[in-house]
């Protein structure tokens, strides 16, 4: 019965979010969900190539029907490219048996049927799953978003699964490989048997972390609200009538990724080995701490975002277009929350870049050299200069904004390993963790945090020609206004979790209760928390899409347009809707990030 | 066995559960120890019968105070003419967020920051408050900064102006533009004027910074102008000379080539094989040009187009390879870079 109630709830799922998932950086187009095989079969115990031969795959659309059998969804079909992951050879990739290309263009069938393809090792693989084969959108817009990544090994060795074993076939949060990047919280996972001798016989597996690895945890059955996955090896029944089992998997407290694909679970009928997959623990990092791979794909990521794609200038408009945008953003209960979908939004546009990139974070009360120097953030300049110095070969050294100066401009008065300390005056800079945890147990004391805490870090990052110091307005044209909110975020969520704050219904963890009343005149001067979006029912500005002065009976005070609409909702990612609301963003268990300090459960 | 199973689980799983409680508890425990501290310290610095250092001492490492009460009474500290500018500048540290909710006490210290003569200690303190502020719920004070443009201190005339500027003053913008005009009207220099006006939402600044550029003997003025230019037409062929010209210095050059690339991208693309063939480009600019073409090649508009590697592609290879002018580490690196990224179809 219980599984039968999974069952219905995953297929749920799985439907309401193929059927609204948009393109993060293609608004109000839908995303094709994409289903690839290897060796053109269901199970991945067959997920194994060598170097010398080829073997047959394939791939479909499998949300090509619109809701309801009222048409296609892609009718046409869909551009693609087939690739190695970014910045890898391991794979040939090819239309035929005979190719010797690493990508290839490619039109998937409107109607779900089958794109057949080929692939062989190029070079051999450092670990099970660690080889990936890619598929972006290539069409003449809304194009170069990852919607599928598959792992794999090419091994010369023998297949470490026999083809006679019991075959299965698993998904982590839906079919496609799109969502098979998890943090700490529980993700909706399935396994059925594929080749049963009869309907009425079973199989007993144990799920657990595959030999060296350890990054992940398992549950079963219903899990509580506000609990997670726990459990390092779980034991299931598979039924012999090809019906699912569910089970949740989550993230390993303290053992997130370092790579894609490198959390690998596998399945055992006693010892036998019946089959692996492979997902991410994609957390939020500390900047300081990130392993050159991993701060080279979110420099990559920013390059193809802002250079390439040229999306970053939204995101600074809509920070701070002018004072009227300010005020949805600034100044008001809802700061953070509007913040937290803000850089959510922005994670989600790299991820689509790279599915493997998380936003990392500034500890600013603490040194970063790793962070402040040449091949990341960019080093200080010696006066007069004022461009944070950029390494030639690190992709922001091309670094513009559009009617701005080039370069990023930033001078810190605390060089490159030091911490944010006062500009001027007499004050010790950015205040500790432990002093912003201390701030109150309750938001309306928390909030309080914008004014000294973040405004602090703004104000001390840079001298007064900075771009981060400067204004809300200029802000963000330095990439490390990314990391600064990421640490922001990073306290809030900590707040949240030592003070247990996630229930958006209590004033506890954010005061303004109910909707707004939307006052019908209101002063020049007037207080941010009296404008619409500030209170808990509100829906946000830009991502709802109502601008302007007038709406329904009162005053809205908002900017004419609305930049970033709508919010993207990505597979595996549904939280916090394409229009948030205040109330979607505050637990952030359910949003699918987490950070590498504290584990929120 | 199993029950033995379900035992051990369930051990395995509360372990977990007490771990994270009590991490949580350690840490709540260190909120209430150092709310105790700061409360202890903040208690020595509203004591008078302390020393001036002591009491300084006793507050100086924490950033906020949390108790109401104490608030208030660094208030008072602050406002006393009785306390010595270190002790109130200090108070007022420790009471950013007081400040908003006062407005008489805002206007206070507006006072302080734009009088030249409030003692330094306690004025430097008012620009980092006021600093801190604009950032949120007090973007502009724009009335006491357009006194402040003629400020005997320089750093609040910087401060003023940048908050001006950004804020499109406009007055505020011809001052500096006027400055840099005739050098006997300068409130700032040269180059802190053209950073300022960079982030101006208005441009009208460009013909100056442009003059200034063609005739300035300063390369420090020059290389800042250079690098500003970008969004003015009428630079637009000087700023194609300079990257192109082998007299130039590198660090003009290399400017000069992303100024030009900021408003023209597609159009730089035709000048990059020429510098990857000029023996006198430097190694980073000659990197830089690497980076620009994956900037602009990495589409994919681009590359289902490309059917076939072009001349900028094979000169890319065979730097790749170390074929090429002036080859280092890094040059390699990121040529082998752009193939895997623009993946080229020789």
């Amino acid at each position: 019965m219980k599984h039968t109630f999974f069952i219905y709830y995953g297929i749920f799922i799985a439907l309401l979010v193929q059927s609204c998932a948009v393109l993060p950086t293609c608004t109000n187009s839908r995303m094709p969900t994409v289903e690839i095989q290897v060796n053109n079969t269901e199970s991945n115990h067959d997920d194994y190539v060598t170097t010398t031969g080829f073997i047959s795959c394939r791939a479909r659309i499998v949300n090509f029907n619109k809701e309801f059998r009222t048409g296609l969804n892609f009718p046409g079909g869909t551009d693609i490219e087939f690739r190695n992951k970014r910045l890898s050879t391991d794979l040939i990739i090819s239309t035929t048996s005979s190719g010797t290309s690493s990508s290839f263009f490619a039109t998937l069938p409107g109607n779900g049927g089958w794109f057949n393809f080929f692939i062989r090792g190029n070079s051999l693989s450092t670990q099970d799953k660690s080889s990936i084969i890619e598929i972006a959108t290539a069409g003449a817009t809304c194009n170069e978003v990852v919607v599928a990544r598959k792992g794999l090994m090419v091994s010369n060795s023998p297949a470490p699964i026999p083809n006679t074993n019991p075959q299965v076939a698993i998904e982590v949060g839906s079919i496609s490989t799109a969502d098979d990047y998890i943090a700490w919280n529980p993700v909706f996972s399935r396994i059925k048997w594929l080749n049963p001798g009869s309907p009425a016989s079973t199989l007993n597996v144990t799920i657990r972390n595959m030999s060296g690895f350890n990054r992940l945890r398992f549950a079963l059955g219903t899990l509580a609200s506000g609990t997670t996955a726990t459990n390092s090896t779980i034991n299931l029944t598979l039924n012999g009538d090809g019906s699912w089992v569910s089970f949740y998997v989550a993230g390993n407290n303290s053992n997130a990724s370092l790579d894609d694909k490198d959390a690998v679970f596998e399945v055992l009928e006693s010892t036998n080995l019946l089959a692996r997959d492979a997902v991410m623990v994609r957390i939020r990092k500390n900047a300081n701490t990130l392993t050159t791979i991993e701060r080279d794909k979110y420099l990559e990521a920013l390059r193809e975002v802002h250079q390439t794609y040229n999306f970053y200038m939204l995101f600074r408009n809509s920070h701070s277009q002018n004072n009227v945008a300010h005020r949805q953003a600034h100044s008001g209960s809802a700061f953070l929350p509007w913040h937290r979908a803000f850089m959510l939004h922005f994670e989600r546009l790299l991820q689509a870049s790279d599915p493997s990139v998380a936003l990392p974070y500034w500890h600013f009360d603490q040194p970063s050299p790793n962070m402040f120097n040449a091949n990341f953030i960019g080093s200080n300049p010696t006066s007069p200069a004022t461009q944070a110095i950029i390494n030639a070969s690190n992709p922001l050294s091309t670094w513009q904004i559009p009617s701005a100066a080039l370069g990023i401009r930033r001078r810190t008065p605390y060089g490159d390993n030091g911490i944010p300390s006062s500009v001027s005056g007499t004050g010790t800079g950015v205040a500790t963790e432990t002093a912003t945890l201390a701030l109150g147990t309750n938001y309306i004391n928390f909030i309080g945090m914008e004014g000294t805490i973040h405004n602090g870090a703004h104000n001390n990052s840079g001298n007064s020609i900075s771009w981060v110091a400067g204004s809300a307005a200029i802000a963000p044209q330095d990439p490390l206004f990314y990391f600064l909110h990421s640490n922001i975020e990073r306290l809030w969520g900590k707040w949240q979790w030592v003070n247990t704050r996630f229930d958006a219904t209590q004033a506890s963890s954010y005061d303004l209760q109910g909707g707004h009343s939307n006052s019908p005149s209101l002063p020049p001067s007037i207080s941010p928390n009296r404008t619409f979006g500030q209170y808990v029912d509100d829906s946000m500005w830009p991502w709802d899409n109502k601008t302007g002065t007038s709406q329904g009976t009162g005053t809205l005070e908002r900017p004419t347009v609305a930049p970033l609409t709508p919010f993207p909702i990505v597979l595996g990612g549904l939280m916090p809707f394409s229009m948030p609301t205040v109330k979607s963003t505050i637990d952030f268990r359910v949003i699918n990030f987490g950070y590498d300090d504290f584990f929120p459960y | 066995m199993k029950k033995n199973i379900i035992l051990i689980l369930l051990v395995f799983s509360s372990t977990i559960v007490f771990a994270q409680q009590t991490k949580k508890d350690s840490i709540l425990k260190s909120i209430e120890e150092y709310r105790a501290m700061v409360f202890k310290d903040a208690s020595t610095f509203i004591n008078n019968s302390f020393s001036i250092e002591e009491r300084i001492k006793a507050i100086q490492k924490h950033a906020i105070i949390y108790d109401d009460n104490q608030k208030d009474q660094f208030k008072r500290i602050v406002l006393s003419e009785r306390e010595t500018p270190e002790i109130r500048a200090m108070g007022l540290n420790k009471i950013y967020s007081e400040v908003d909710k006062d407005e008489k006490f805002f206007d206070q210290i507006v006072l302080w920051f734009s009088n030249p003569k409030t003692p330094k200690i306690l004025r430097d303190e008012t620009l980092s408050l006021i600093g801190n502020l604009s950032f949120s719920s007090r973007p502009g004070i724009l009335d006491a900064y357009h006194k402040m443009v003629e400020d005997p201190d320089k750093v609040y005339r910087e401060f003023v102006f940048t908050k001006l500027v950004i804020n499109g003053d406009s007055r505020a913008q011809q001052l500096l533009i006027k400055g840099l005009e005739d050098a006997n009207s300068r409130l700032i220099d040269p180059i802190l004027s053209i950073l300022i006006l960079s982030s101006a939402p208005k441009k009208d600044f460009y013909p100056a910074v442009y003059k200034l550029m063609l005739e300035t003997k300063n390369d420090d003025e020059r290389l800042i102008a250079i690098e500003t230019i970008g969004g003015y037409p009428e630079a637009k062929n000087k700023l194609m000379s300079i990257f192109l010209s082998p007299e130039e210095k590198s660090k003009f050059r290399e400017s000069a080539l992303i100024a030009f690339y900021s408003s023209n991208k597609q159009e730089t693309t035709k000048y990059l094989s020429r510098l990857l063939l000029d023996t006198s480009a430097s190694s980073a600019l000659q990197i830089l040009v690497i980076q620009i073409a994956i900037n602009e090649k990495k589409a994919i508009a681009h590359r289902k187009k490309a059917n076939r590697a072009d001349e900028l592609d094979n000169l890319i290879k065979a730097i790749s390879e170390n074929k090429g002018i002036n080859n280092n580490n890094d040059q390699v690196n990121v040529a082998k870079k752009y193939l895997l990224l623009i993946r080229p179809k020789f």
